[in-house]
């Protein structure tokens, strides 16, 4: 009764584990973007830019091209896309550049000219007879050029032209975007050009995957041979991030599973084994998911893509224990400590993570912890009882395979340590400079993806985000007249040939303070019109032709200041709307992007001790975050790696197995990056990562061939348990590493080359007694 | 060489319609326009007038109108100030009397677009690019013709209703533009006939 009970009771403890971690699996949700894995930021340009990339303007615009060859026909899909969406509430607008909306500005603009205009600020004579006779000279010469036809709808309300200056400076800050068939399109012709703002932010990525789910669907009609559709933009790109984590993490475990299946069925011959072996790898990613999940929230991406790497370990562990069980059914009195070590040094190096302080790395460090220990113990008190109740004959071909490999790898001593010399000497001599901190290279986006988001940029004459300056206020007014003081310091390097250009918001939106200025500088009605009869007098101009313009000047001088909402609906106003946000602490923050910053220095020089100015680099201050991150990640690894080699020293049985094992693991390590560097040409982030996770597998292989078995058939089962780990763990990751994910391949590639350098070490420097038994 | 009639005494007045025997059929046309394509280049004065209600007079001024092959068209005004129209290809670069010069896109600007495309296929004897961007409206005969056109998109029709353009025999003399708003802008050809004021 009483060992009945023992013999169920871990089943019991098991069952009720299990479905705890079910029920919270079941409601986990999963993280794709970069920035949830990044850490939290350090200081408040890094919050700043942290919140530029995950809710700045662009996390909800979409750039959208229909591609083809036949212009009028892509013209004609861009109109009527636009249409379809037009009512759709995931969409706050669709704009395709169409003749509508650009009367729609001009006409905003025309009514506002008095108040934005670049000459609004100029001398107060502007009105006065003399200079009102210049621009009405100047009128008629132009009624006279090629400009006439353009000019002469508004001439009657505008003799100054001042709607001509507004756009010209407007335009001066880049090439506006092309028009063909009266839509946007690429320079080339070939992509009519779309942007549209989500109404979901990028919190809401489900809301912001429906709306571009609605925009396929209304483009659907529109298909035909020879025209495409492409989105891109920060809320694509996140979605298609998370699509392809997704489904690469999810189909390359899957290949990874079937390929070690008949790896081990080819070996071994037991369909009970492998259905044993289920049981560690199943209790290591449902407890490694549901730790995370509990600790954190969520789980994400990456690190579910980690849960391969479990799959490997933990299938290492049934390989051990079913080769290294005797006839009887008993294990060799060494073998659950050295299985323990193994576990435990593997885990070691991943606690480290758990404390680094970074959100990613905890969460790595947590779900490879929990995810090994879970297999351990499932695999010291559940599997023995499941497996086949005799081991199979070892294969000969695979024996003997094995003791020929260590035998050449023996031979091969010298090479490897000259190799490792080697090794060492390359990543000494690169130092600092192998690691590469881009995000772009830690992108899970794929370079053509980047590529293809890069060319649509450019179609629309967007920046690349680069360089920008955010204004902050308590409120909208206070913002504005901050943005104006910075706009002047602006248009000063502009004309020091400093930037090349930078978009103001308070050029189309003055703050009332400047407004009223401006309307207290328009003479009033009397005065205007007797300036203007004066001016007539004599002129090619019939008298009473410009009385609309004494009634627009009239208008502007007594209306209210104009306000966002003046622009609501027009493509203005959704620029404006871009680039006025509310702050973090409840107050306004406006965004100027710059272009063509010649002189960074300068720019932050002529801007510094601005009240709520920050200037921002976002390339290079992401890569700033990104380098602490490594930084601190290294330190993680160190600690990881100096806590394995404490348990090793401290537990591996004997001085000499440690000093082996211990020689080893550093070499590997060597070895894998030095191989990574000649390879790609860099390191990073990832790299590192897995580079603490091949210590740890590398740390198995040594510690079984360094321990001292019991006679051949033990060293036979280390050897053929050792080989087949490194072959299942090789091929995993062999699969892993033909992801289009950067980060998986990235992973895949360092952890193969690994497990492979890891065996050839642990083989050529087993313990001789051993090898020549 | 004997000076032609004035072209614009022979015509209906604008805006009636044209129902005459001697209407320009389509195989007619097609031949007058393979005639204006042998041409090649041309360069010729001309004298353009705005009638406008916003003034007392009509304005004029005169410069010269250069077209070469396939898509040049240059207007360079000489008097009263110099200024310039360069339409090349899709861009076209404007020097205003006391501005700045200034290159612009064509598709930007339908009024400029209207422009170029009739010019440019009137000249250069185009008339499939002609029926591309206007409908077109034939009548006279081969040796005095008028072909009236109406911008087929509807941007350049919100600037400019109709453009008459009228000819002898292979050579377009006068091309009338019709503005929304009213205005008439006259441009008359004459480097191989009489100018407008020639009654």
């Amino acid at each position: 009764m009483k060992s009945r009970l023992a013999t169920a009771l871990p089943w019991v403890v098991w069952a009720v584990l299990a479905a705890l971690a079910a029920i919270r699996v079941t409601h986990t949700s999963i993280d794709t973007d970069i920035g949830a894995f990044l850490p939290g930021p350090a200081t408040p340009t890094q919050a700043l830019v942290a919140e530029q990339i995950g809710q700045g303007a662009a996390a909800q615009l979409l750039l959208v091209a229909i591609e083809g060859e036949d212009s009028a026909r892509l013209a004609q899909a861009s109109r009527a896309l636009r249409k379809a969406l037009d009512h759709n509430p995931g969409f706050v607008f669709v704009a395709n550049g169409d003749p509508a909306s650009v009367r729609a500005d001009r006409d905003r603009l025309l009514e506002a000219r008095y108040l934005v205009s670049p000459h609004a600020d100029g001398a107060g004579m502007r009105f006065a007879a003399p200079a009102l006779r210049a621009d009405l000279d100047r009128l008629a010469s132009t009624l006279r050029g090629p400009m006439a036809t353009i000019v002469r709808p508004v001439a009657t309300r505008d003799p100054s032209l001042e709607l001509a200056a507004i756009l010209e400076s407007l335009a001066g800050d880049g090439s506006p975007i092309a028009t063909r068939h009266g839509v946007w399109f690429s320079a080339d012709g070939r992509r009519a050009i779309l942007l549209a703002r989500l109404a979901a932010g990028a919190a809401a990525l489900d809301s912001q995957a429906k709306a571009i789910d609605a925009l396929r669907t209304a483009f659907a009609p529109l298909e035909q041979p020879g025209i495409n559709l492409r989105i891109g933009g920060t809320p694509a790109l996140a979605l298609r991030s998370r699509a392809s984590i997704q489904g690469d993490a999810m189909r390359l475990s899957l290949a990874a599973l079937v390929s070690i299946i008949a790896i081990l069925f080819a070996v071994l011959r037991s369909g009970r084994f492998l259905a044993a072996a289920a049981l560690p790898i199943a209790s290591g990613v449902l407890a490694g998911v549901a730790a995370t999940a509990t600790l954190f929230g969520s789980v994400h991406g990456v690190t579910l893509g980690f849960g391969i790497t479990l799959i490997g370990e933990a299938v290492d562990y049934s390989i051990y224990t079913h080769l290294h069980r005797h006839p009887d059914g008993r294990y060799p009195r060494r073998f659950w400590p050295l299985m323990w070590l193994a576990a435990a040094s593997s885990a070691a190096g991943f606690a480290a993570m758990c404390l680094s302080g970074f959100r990613g790395l905890e969460q790595l460090g947590v779900f490879s912890v929990v995810g090994i220990l879970a297999a351990g113990a499932s695999t010291r008190w559940l599997l023995p009882a499941c497996l086949p109740q005799r081991p199979p004959p070892a294969p000969r071909w695979l024996d003997r395979g094995l003791t020929a490999l260590q035998v050449g790898l023996r031979r091969l001593r010298p090479l490897l340590i000259v190799a490792t010399i080697a090794a060492i000497a390359l990543l000494g001599w690169r130092g600092a400079t192998v690691w590469d901190d881009d995000l772009a290279s830690i992108s899970p986006l794929s370079p053509a993806v980047l590529g293809d988001e890069a060319r649509l940029r450019a179609d629309l004459g967007l920046p690349d985000a680069g360089l920008l300056v955010l204004v902050e206020a308590p409120d909208l007014q206070q913002a504005l007249a901050r943005a104006e003081t910075v706009g002047t310091s602006l248009a000063g390097l502009r004309a020091q040939g400093l930037i090349a250009g930078f978009d103001d918001p308070t050029r189309l939106l003055p703050s009332a303070a400047r407004q009223r200025a401006r309307q207290q500088r328009l003479p009033a009605p009397k005065t205007l019109a007797s300036d203007l009869d004066v001016a007539l007098r004599g002129s090619v101009f019939r008298p009473g032709t410009f009385d609309p313009f004494l009634a627009d000047v009239e208008r502007a001088r007594t209306r209210e200041p104009i306000g966002p909402a003046f622009y609501r609906g027009t493509m203005i106003g959704h620029r404006l709307d871009a680039q006025i946000a509310a702050s973090g602490s409840g107050g306004v923050r406006l965004t100027i992007p710059l272009a063509g910053v010649r002189d960074l220095a300068s720019t932050r020089a002529a801007l510094a001790g601005g009240a709520g100015v920050h200037v921002l680099d976002l390339k290079s201050d992401v890569e700033a975050i990104v380098r602490d991150y490594r930084r601190r990640a290294s330190w993680v690894a160190l600690a990881g790696a100096l806590a394995i080699t404490l348990l090793i020293a401290w537990r591996a049985g004997s001085a000499r197995a440690a000093a082996r094992v211990l020689a080893i693991l550093p070499g590997t390590v060597a070895l894998t990056a030095a191989a990574q560097v000649l390879i790609y040409n860099r390191l990073t982030l990832f790299n590192l990562v897995a580079l603490l996770l091949v210590v740890g597998i590398a740390s198995n292989y040594a510690l079984f061939f360094a321990a001292r078995h019991q006679g051949d058939a033990g060293n036979s089962a280390a050897r053929m348990s050792v080989g087949l780990c490194a072959m299942t763990t090789f091929v995993a990751f062999l699969l892993l590493s033909l992801s289009s994910t950067p980060v998986l391949r990235m992973i895949g590639s360092t952890v193969a080359m690994g497990a492979a350098l890891g065996l050839a070490l642990s083989m050529a420097f087993a313990a001789r007694a051993e090898a020549n038994a | 060489m004997a000076s032609p009639p004035p072209v614009a005494d022979t015509m209906p007045p604008r805006g009636v319609p044209v129902a005459t025997p001697a209407r320009l059929d389509a195989a007619a046309l097609r031949s007058l326009f393979e005639r204006l394509a042998a041409h090649g280049g041309t360069e010729t004065r001309f004298v353009e007038r705005r009638i406008s209600s916003l003034l007392n007079e009509a304005a004029e001024s005169r410069g010269v109108l250069r077209y070469v092959p396939p898509d040049r068209f240059e207007k360079r005004t000489e008097s009263p100030e110099v200024q310039g129209l360069v339409i090349a290809g899709e861009t076209a670069t404007v020097e205003p009397a006391n501005g700045t010069r200034r290159t612009l896109r064509v598709d930007q600007h339908p009024a400029l677009a209207t422009l170029a495309s009739s010019l440019r296929a009137l000249l250069g004897g185009d008339l499939d690019a002609l029926h591309r961007a206007f409908v077109v409206a034939a009548s006279g005969d081969a040796s005095r013709w008028r072909i009236d056109l109406v911008p087929r998109d509807e941007e350049a029709r919100a600037l400019v209703t109709r453009i008459d353009a009228r000819g002898q025999d292979d050579t377009l003399r006068r091309f009338d533009l019709h503005e929304a708003g009213g205005d008439v802008v006259e441009l008359w050809l004459i480097g191989a006939g009489p100018g407008p004021g020639a009654k």
